[in-house]
């Protein structure tokens, strides 16, 4: 539950926002009819003179400069989503030229794996020595004489 | 200084939200809705701070390509995006300002032409330069109280995350603001 506001802070609200009950906090409205009058006939003056300072609307060639520069920024530099990994991914699977362009090369990537990998398998993993080879070593060599059975 | 006050409650959700995604993905019609949002007040931020027409659209200009540049690093929940966007178009205009003041002097500027409305009288015309002239002789972070909050709208809370501020510290700029512009103006 709020709490009322003070006096103090009424007079407070008055030279902070002025006289114009659409620049005070909502809930605080009502008290701008309990200010003194002398303090809010100044207040009014002041709102008064503000009001005489206008500034012009943003002509429309801006709008079209910005919206021009910012396209051509865009086609110079493709924004890339960094917020998070989904969009990133998304964004690099996009560049990539989607399913047109990157599915068949990472298809036939894989296929080159699978392949190069079945072919080189037998190359990779010779098997053990045997008994019989181990046999034969003592058979021709002396130091393994003590192995010869 | 911390009485209930709505215009400083906790911000809504941030109404660019949706275009900022979009427009991060290349989506020009997002970001021109983005601009559409918001062109008007920074232009209008950049011309009060600046009093000058081609300054204004220079950094106008510069704060939006800033920010199509800024949208893919956006993280929402933060801040709201138009707080960004007007501390960026005020860090603009003190730049420019800090340069003004080292190279060339103030009555040499292309300064804003008060006969820009030529609906105006002339005794409305010399009371606008006269209340111009008094804003700019605020101290800058005054002046950029006055602007976002008086001019701008924006609750007290917003302006303070553009300044960097607390709440109560905006509140004595803003009163300390009006207090030099009463003494100003009532001395004319």
């Amino acid at each position: 539950m709020k709490r009322p506001i003070s006096p103090s802070r009424r007079d407070e609200l008055l030279a902070i926002h002025g006289a114009d009950p659409a620049h005070w906090p909502a809930d605080a409205r009502a008290l701008l009819a309990e200010c003194d009058p002398h303090q809010l006939a100044a207040e009014a003056q002041l709102d008064d003179w503000l009001a005489s300072s206008s500034a012009p609307p943003a002509p429309a060639a801006l709008r079209a400069a910005i919206l021009m520069q910012a396209a051509a920024a865009a086609r110079a530099a493709p924004p890339l989503p960094r917020n998070n990994l989904r969009d990133a991914l998304l964004w690099l699977w996009q560049e990539l030229g989607g399913a047109r362009l990157a599915a068949p090369a990472f298809a036939l990537a894989l296929v080159a794996g699978l392949t190069l990998g079945g072919g080189l398998s037998p190359l990779l993993h010779q098997p053990e020595a045997s008994v019989e080879d181990v046999l034969s070593l003592a058979q021709i060599d002396e130091r393994y004489l003590a192995l010869n059975p | 200084m911390t009485a209930p006050d709505t215009a400083t409650s906790v911000p809504h959700p941030d109404p660019d939200a949706a275009d900022i995604v979009r427009a991060a993905h290349g989506d020009q019609q997002a970001f021109a809705r983005i601009v559409d949002r918001h062109l008007d007040r920074i232009h209008r931020l950049a011309w009060r701070s600046l009093d000058s027409r081609a300054d204004a659209e220079e950094v106008a200009q510069e704060t939006f390509l800033r920010a199509f540049g800024q949208l893919p690093d956006w993280t929402p929940g933060k801040a709201r995006f138009s707080t960004w966007l007007y501390r960026v178009a005020l860090n603009l205009c003190q730049d420019r300002l800090r340069r003004r003041r080292e190279q060339v002097p103030v009555e040499d500027l292309d300064l804003a032409d008060p006969g820009a409305a030529p609906d105006r009288t002339l005794e409305q015309d010399q009371r606008r330069q006269r209340v111009e002239q008094a804003l700019r002789a605020l101290p800058q972070r005054q002046r950029e109280a006055l602007l976002l909050c008086h001019f701008e709208g924006q609750s007290n809370a917003q302006a303070a995350q553009v300044l960097g501020v607390s709440v109560d510290a905006l509140e004595s700029l803003l009163a300390r603001a009006r207090r030099q512009l009463r003494a100003e103006l009532a001395h004319d």
